[in-house]
């Protein structure tokens, strides 16, 4: 975060035209509250929230192992994981004036 | 399925907060249905199923190379391609191009605005991108003849209302990506400078962005001062997933090397694992001694490893799967500001607030 400007919160800047709301707990909704476009916002948001229950998704116990296997499939290559044979990583290699 | 306002209804005279009223219900109904769904897939923890897997040792991870020659604050920094050139922008405006092996610098530009907040490599490695204060990101064309004066050839390709927080190349030079100050992210055609697509749903400063890796096809992540991250759909310009669980500003995401996750880095002091394709943060990566914001995070090669920068001069390495931090890195003398991996994974690349960027490997 930048301490300029305070990190101003822009709110009125622009009309919010797609409302990305979030569950499980906190249902956070920024709404521009005058009476013609609260009802559009709330039409996009219905949209929206239409969109998002439509996605189709797979059980976390999957998705772990995937995440899983993919680090343990691409280990070998992961230099900074395992480390490179001496001399073949270019940053490790000791340059011709020393430093200290 | 419900049409919230009906030709017929039209002509009779329902009264507005009726609408109103039924689409509010409509819109909690949804909302609970979602958070069903997605609770009956909570089967388990991420690092329950990485229990079996083996633990990782020590990690000698040293300061191999340090930049000096900005003079102020560095905030953004990118690898070139080629694995050896870096990118990095700075508070006093200077957009200097570096040989990370030698630490030579190569290119020096000074932008007519201070903060340069964001910087990126254009993937052919001829071009720099940079913006901040100015509101606008500005193509540089990198040019082997080193009395040429690269500012002579600046392009402006991106405006915003705001300011500039972070920018990318997409697959090609042609494109570029940003986020501003200005709550918008934003698709830009850089040889005409025209506006390709713009991206609306944040309710705040949008910080930060990162391109999903390219087989995983046209979308991109950003996070944002309204603790969200959302991922968009590149062509379309929709919002198609939104993930809200930090606490506070969200300044770096990044996507999984697989593009099945991402990672985030908040001033809440949490980085973060979300999963795509369950559709929920699956890790949080926390300490109760670690009480700094995050500035920027980034995966190593096979994703096993997530960098992160703070505020409190650090660099955390944590254990994607297993949720443990394995090693705290040393050597900054105030924030750390950016970090990246370089692109074969072989080192890593810091920028901070004491003017100096440090390759680790």
């Amino acid at each position: 975060t930048y301490n300029f400007y305070g990190k101003i919160q822009i709110l009125t800047h622009f009309s919010v035209s797609m409302l990305c709301v979030w569950r499980p707990a906190h249902f956070f909704m920024l709404v521009n509250m005058t009476s013609n476009s609260s009802l559009s916002n709330m039409r996009r948001l219905v949209e929206q929230l239409k969109l998002e229950a439509s996605v189709e998704r797979i059980k976390i116990s999957q998705a772990a192992a995937e995440l899983q296997q993919y680090c343990l499939q691409n280990a070998s290559k992961d230099a900074l994981l395992v480390g490179v044979p001496t001399g073949s990583n270019p940053f490790r290699e000791p340059r011709s004036c020393a430093v200290v | 399925m419900r049409s919230p306002l009906s030709p017929e209804m039209a002509t009779q005279e329902v009264p507005l907060n009726e609408t109103l009223a039924h689409l509010k219900t409509e819109s909690e109904t949804l909302k609970l249905k979602l958070e069903e769904e997605r609770a009956k897939l909570h089967d388990v923890e991420l690092h329950q199923v990485a229990e079996k897997v083996e633990g990782l040792g020590q990690f000698v991870m040293k300061t191999r190379r340090t930049l000096k020659g900005h003079g102020n604050k560095v905030l953004c920094m990118d690898w070139c391609k080629d694995k050896r050139r870096i990118v990095s922008s700075s508070q006093d405006g200077k957009v200097i191009v570096w040989d990370a092996f030698t630490t030579n610098k190569e290119h020096a530009v000074t932008m007519p605005c201070t903060w340069v907040m964001a910087c990126a490599y254009a993937p052919s490695g001829c071009a720099v991108a940079c913006g901040g204060l100015d509101n606008k990101c500005s193509v540089y064309p990198l040019s082997l003849d080193k009395n040429e004066n690269l500012a002579a050839k600046k392009k402006s390709v991106a405006m915003h209302t705001n300011y500039l927080s972070a920018c990318s190349f997409t697959n090609s030079d042609m494109q570029i990506l940003t986020s501003s100050g200005d709550g918008t992210c934003a698709l830009w055609d850089v040889e005409s400078g025209q506006l390709l697509q713009s991206f609306h749903g944040h309710a705040a400063d949008v910080l930060c962005l990162d391109l999903a890796p390219s087989e995983t096809g046209n979308t991109f992540v950003s996070g944002g001062c309204d603790k969200k991250a959302n991922v968009w759909d590149m062509r379309s310009g929709q919002c198609i997933q939104s993930f809200e669980t930090h606490e506070s500003d969200i300044n770096s995401v990044r996507y999984y090397p697989s593009g099945d996750a991402f990672a985030s880095g908040s001033d809440d002091a949490t980085c973060r694992l979300y999963d795509l394709r369950a559709d929920r943060e699956v890790a949080i990566y926390s300490k109760e001694s670690i009480i700094f914001g995050v500035s920027s995070v980034d995966f190593s090669l096979s994703g096993r490893l997530l960098f992160g920068g703070y505020n409190d001069y650090t660099i955390n390495v944590w254990d994607v799967l297993k949720g443990t931090r394995v090693s705290i890195l040393f050597g900054h003398e105030n924030r750390v500001s950016t970090l990246r991996v370089s692109p074969d994974g072989t080192a890593f690349c810091t920028g901070s607030w004491d003017h100096t960027l440090r390759i680790w490997a």
